[in-house]
């Protein structure tokens, strides 16, 4: 079944070609789209996030809440670094990645929008382990 | 003193070869604390002391210094009574409980507070030994030795009573005591009594020096003590008072006795000579001491102290016989016969110090003598009743010619026979006449300016002209082939009086006239030299050449001394700039009024002893040339300190003085006791000038702030022209960190790295021609564009904000859009390759389309920002 994938955007249509690109690269069946930060982290804090098994491909700017305050609450609810987050956002500024560093969570950055390239990256992706292969092992 | 007489002022003999002093005298209103002192002795710097009950003083001459207990430390009694001096060139001082020693501006103190309980210290002397003695008025003996006092153990056997004296002779020490003289010999340490003295106060003892001794007693006058025989001069042979306080013997053998009452005498070839000096009312004399110049120094109970400078000129007064004290015409005839004129009392004829007059009882018929002159037996008178005959023979007046006799006036002012025998005859009225055979008078034609010149000096040069000068129009010459000729002193309305003359050894004719000097110069006109070349005055009354190449000048302000080459040199300098030194005496030198007389004739004279004499207005001033040569001796100058604020310094000292300090004075001064009023002083300071600055008078130098560095003040003196010798004080002004050395090094470092780059730089600029006409042209053109670029600064740093704000909308919301319409464009392009899309490709384009409205939204946005920006270029 793979890993579950959590995608937060508040736009819809990147919503829906994330979610298109992450399915077809074959990358997980279970996928679960979030417009809003707040939706996500509740998934998150209602999953059992002991094991490791979620990746989330966040942007960074959202009104409300952005891909930070996202962050900030991941370290309440996962202390473990469990779940891998994958920035992924139109531009990346040097400062973004500095600040994104300081966060252990977060793994990469990509350009939007995901395409199976990229998707093929991150299935590959060193820091991710078996996240992908082995599983049944 | 060759005579053996006792001279006073009622005498009648003369007192030509008596000495005469110039007396000043110094009180508690001239500057000393006290009016009675004890003692005063100069030390071998110059500086004379003097012992007094206010402290211990040092004057130099012009200036007091009192040395008390209030500016001395350790001292604790005012009260000084003896001094001496001490081997190393001071003064020992007996203080009433403390030895003294003072030297300069240094003062030591050893204090015998614990040996002089109850008593007091009287009187000191350093012996031979090196060891210094004082005598208390309980009569011990406290020896100063290495620092330490005691008493001396072996005195204590013989002492008696107070001792009052104690002076150290040739091979011994005499201790004089209340109750009898002591000596203490030398050789084998014995003190002895000299038992004729027993019971006698001994206050003063001299030494001769063939060995025998002066002994002054309080009660019984005088002793003079010789191997075998003592002479005793008490009240009965001549002495003013049997109490002596001090004796002093000079180097010509005379004593000066102080006495106890009636001043001084003196005793010489064993007479006993009072002095004028005595008319000061002096009491009682403490003391007498005599520097080596012969200057006497009189201690006095209540007068202080009396400075008797012997007199450079003597004066004949009335008080010595003269008829009259204003003197006139001044002649000697052959036979050595002194003849002077008065004002008012006729004639004085002295003779080998007899004075005799010749009044009107002689048949003189004016009292007033304007001229004498002496031809064959007959001694001439000019008066203003005619001119008078005075018959050596008759000693009578024998005759008078007046106008009946054919003189142009009856007011005769001069005669005079020349070379060749003639006898001149001057009057007012324009007259000269001829006096053939002592009876017949020959009026001359004088030229017409003439006719009512006063004609008051008659003066024959080497070529026989004969000059007769006037008091209003110039001078005549008579040349030697009877050609009258005149000359005018002066170009303008300047006074034409010409009351001397005189003939340089260079043949030229010299006119003393009230404005100064004048020399005739080889195109027959007078030049004109003053107080500006170094006259001590201008009006010259009587020129006379002395034996030892000076030139005497009398007039109203005393009598000038110059040297005739200086004269010379005088007359041959161009640039009129010249300054000879000129010598003044007056009154400071003896004359008892410094006005000498003139529009006489001769108004002074050389006598065949070679003294000169002039007529004043007070007596005859008597110079003996001989005697005034060393006169020329510079004056001594020294420093005496360096002070700022409480602090002192002598020359000495490594004299230090801190940054900052504004108010630095140096005082000198010189030792001149006769004279300092007449010196100038001049001071310089290394490192800043070479030009001497005067000070006139001033004994002090007033420096303000000096830059850090070592300094050297000179200082010199002159006096009548004569400079001394240059005294001079080393000090070093410190300096503030910033004015430091190593702080002048450090900016030096920097100025010399900052030079460098400097350099560096601009060796590049020189190696292109271009370049360095473009550095030019940048610098200056950067100057006006430095301005203009603050203010684009302040503009490109509100467009920067701007900028950046729109490069974040750029990367941002620009992109963003433009990224999501490329990956619905991809999925659109590779719909079949897709499994599942979800959504139709018409969804797809709306959802494209969707996206490229609000990427058009978001361009105009930016457009809109950027309208902001004014870039620089544009304005």
């Amino acid at each position: 079944m793979g890993p579950k994938i959590l995608i937060v955007d508040d736009d819809a249509s990147v919503l829906f070609l994330h979610n298109l690109m992450v399915r077809e690269s074959g990358m997980s069946e279970s996928i679960n789209a979030f417009n809003n930060v707040d939706d996500a982290l509740i998934f998150l804090s209602d999953s059992l996030v002991s094991k490791r098994e979620h990746l989330v491909f966040l942007d960074i700017n959202m009104p409300v809440k952005n891909g930070w305050d996202f962050l900030d609450a991941l370290e309440g609810i996962d202390p473990g670094k469990n779940v891998f987050v994958v920035m992924v956002t139109s531009s990346v500024n040097h400062s973004d990645r500095e600040k994104a560093n300081t966060y252990g969570h977060v793994i990469d950055f990509l350009e939007k929008p995901l395409n199976l390239k990229s998707c093929t990256y991150i299935i590959q992706h060193k820091e991710l382990g078996n996240l992908f292969t082995g599983r049944d092992k | 003193m060759g005579s053996a007489q006792i001279l006073n002022a009622q005498s009648d003999n003369v007192r030509i070869s008596d000495k005469q002093y110039v007396s000043k005298q110094w009180d508690n209103t001239r500057g000393l604390p006290v009016n009675t002192v004890f003692k005063v002795m100069k030390d071998k710097t110059g500086y004379l002391w003097a012992a007094t009950e206010e402290g211990l003083v040092r004057f130099d001459g012009v200036n007091f210094r009192v040395y008390n207990q209030e500016n001395i430390p350790g001292l604790v009694s005012t009260m000084f009574y003896d001094l001496k001096r001490s081997s190393d060139g001071g003064i020992w001082a007996a203080n009433a409980n403390a030895i003294v020693h003072a030297k300069n501006n240094r003062i030591q103190i050893y204090d015998a507070r614990d040996l002089v309980e109850g008593t007091w210290i009287t009187s000191i002397s350093e012996i031979h030994n090196g060891e210094v003695w004082a005598g208390t008025n309980n009569g011990d003996l406290l020896v100063l030795k290495n620092g330490d006092i005691h008493l001396l153990s072996d005195w204590q056997k013989v002492k008696s009573s107070a001792i009052m004296t104690i002076e150290t002779i040739s091979e011994a020490v005499l201790i004089g005591t209340q109750n009898g003289l002591f000596k203490f010999t030398q050789s084998n340490g014995v003190f002895e009594e000299m038992t004729d003295y027993s019971g006698l106060e001994v206050r003063a003892v001299e030494e001769t020096p063939d060995g025998n001794l002066w002994i002054g007693t309080r009660t019984h006058g005088l002793f003079y003590q010789m191997e075998e025989d003592i002479i005793h001069i008490n009240e009965a042979n001549g002495l003013a008072n049997n109490r002596i306080n001090a004796l002093q013997l000079t180097e010509d053998g005379r004593l000066w006795v102080g006495l106890g009452f009636g001043g001084v005498q003196m005793i010489a070839n064993n007479e006993i000579i009072s002095l004028r000096e005595n008319e000061f009312g002096l009491n009682e004399v403490n003391d007498v001491y005599i520097t080596d110049s012969g200057i006497v120094w009189l201690s006095v109970t209540g007068h202080g102290i009396l400075q008797m400078i012997p007199a450079d000129i003597k004066i004949l007064r009335e008080s010595d016989g003269l008829s009259n004290d204003i003197t006139l015409a001044i002649y000697q005839d052959e036979h050595g016969v002194i003849w002077s004129g008065t004002a008012s009392a006729g004639m004085n004829r002295i003779d080998d110090g007899e004075i005799t007059h010749i009044t009107p009882d002689y048949g003189l018929q004016n009292g007033v003598v304007l001229g004498i002159y002496g031809v064959d037996d007959f001694i001439y008178l000019g008066t203003g009743s005619g001119l008078h005959r005075y018959n050596l023979e008759t000693d009578s007046i024998d005759r008078i010619f007046t106008t009946d006799d054919g003189l142009a006036s009856n007011i005769v002012q001069a005669i005079y026979q020349d070379s060749h025998g003639r006898v001149w005859i001057t009057s007012r009225s324009g007259g000269i006449h001829k006096l053939h055979n002592h009876r017949e008078i020959e009026r001359l034609d004088v030229p017409e300016s003439f006719q009512s010149a006063e004609f008051i000096n008659i003066f024959e040069d080497n070529q026989e002209n004969i000059w007769f000068s006037t008091t209003s129009t110039g001078i005549l010459k008579l040349d030697g082939d009877d050609n009258l000729i005149g000359y005018s002193i002066h170009h303008g309305p300047s006074s034409e009086m010409v009351l001397s003359m005189y003939e340089d050894p260079e043949g030229n004719i010299w006119a003393g006239s009230n404005e100064g000097l004048l020399v005739l110069d080889e195109n027959g006109e007078f030049r004109l030299f003053n107080r500006r070349n170094g006259l001590q005055f201008n009006g010259i009354f009587r020129m006379i050449e002395d034996d030892y190449g000076y030139l005497w000048a009398s007039g109203n302000f005393g009598i000038q001394r110059m040297r005739v080459k200086d004269l010379l040199a005088l007359k041959h300098d161009e640039t009129g700039e010249m300054k000879i030194p000129v010598r003044l005496f007056d009154t400071s030198d003896g004359m008892a009024n410094r006005e000498a007389n003139g529009g006489i004739f001769p108004a002074g004279w050389k006598m065949q002893n070679g003294e000169i004499w002039f007529p004043t207005m007070e007596g005859i001033a008597m110079i003996n040339p001989a005697a005034l040569i060393e006169l020329e001796k510079p004056v001594e100058v020294y420093i005496e300190s360096l002070n700022f604020g409480e602090n002192e310094f002598t020359a000495i000292d490594d004299i230090t003085i801190p940054p900052g300090t504004y108010n630095l004075e140096i005082h000198y001064g010189s030792f001149d006791f006769k004279k300092p009023h007449t010196i100038n002083y001049f001071f310089r300071i290394s490192a800043l000038s070479d030009e001497w600055q005067s000070t006139g008078n001033r004994n002090t130098a007033y420096l303000t702030t000096l830059s850090p560095g070592n300094y050297t003040f000179e200082v010199k003196a002159e006096q009548f022209g004569v400079e001394s010798e240059i005294a001079s004080i080393n000090f070093y002004v410190d300096p503030f960190f910033y004015q430091t050395n190593w702080f002048r090094i450090l900016i030096l470092f920097g100025l010399f790295i900052a030079g460098y780059l400097v350099k560096a730089y601009h060796s590049k600029i020189i190696a292109g021609e271009e370049l360095r006409k473009q550095v030019d042209f940048q610098t200056k053109e950067l100057k006006e564009r430095n301005r203009e670029l603050k203010k684009v600064l302040s503009e490109l740093e509100k467009q920067n904000q701007i900028l950046k704000k729109v490069a974040w909308i750029q990367s941002h919301e620009l992109r963003g859009p433009l990224s999501k319409i490329l990956g619905l464009l991809d999925v659109v392009k590779n719909y079949e390759h897709f499994k599942e899309v979800g959504k139709g490709r018409d969804e797809l384009i709306i959802d494209i389309d969707k996206t490229a409205v609000e990427l058009d939204g978001i361009i105009r946005k930016i457009n809109s920002e950027i309208e902001q920006i004014d870039p620089p270029e544009t304005k």
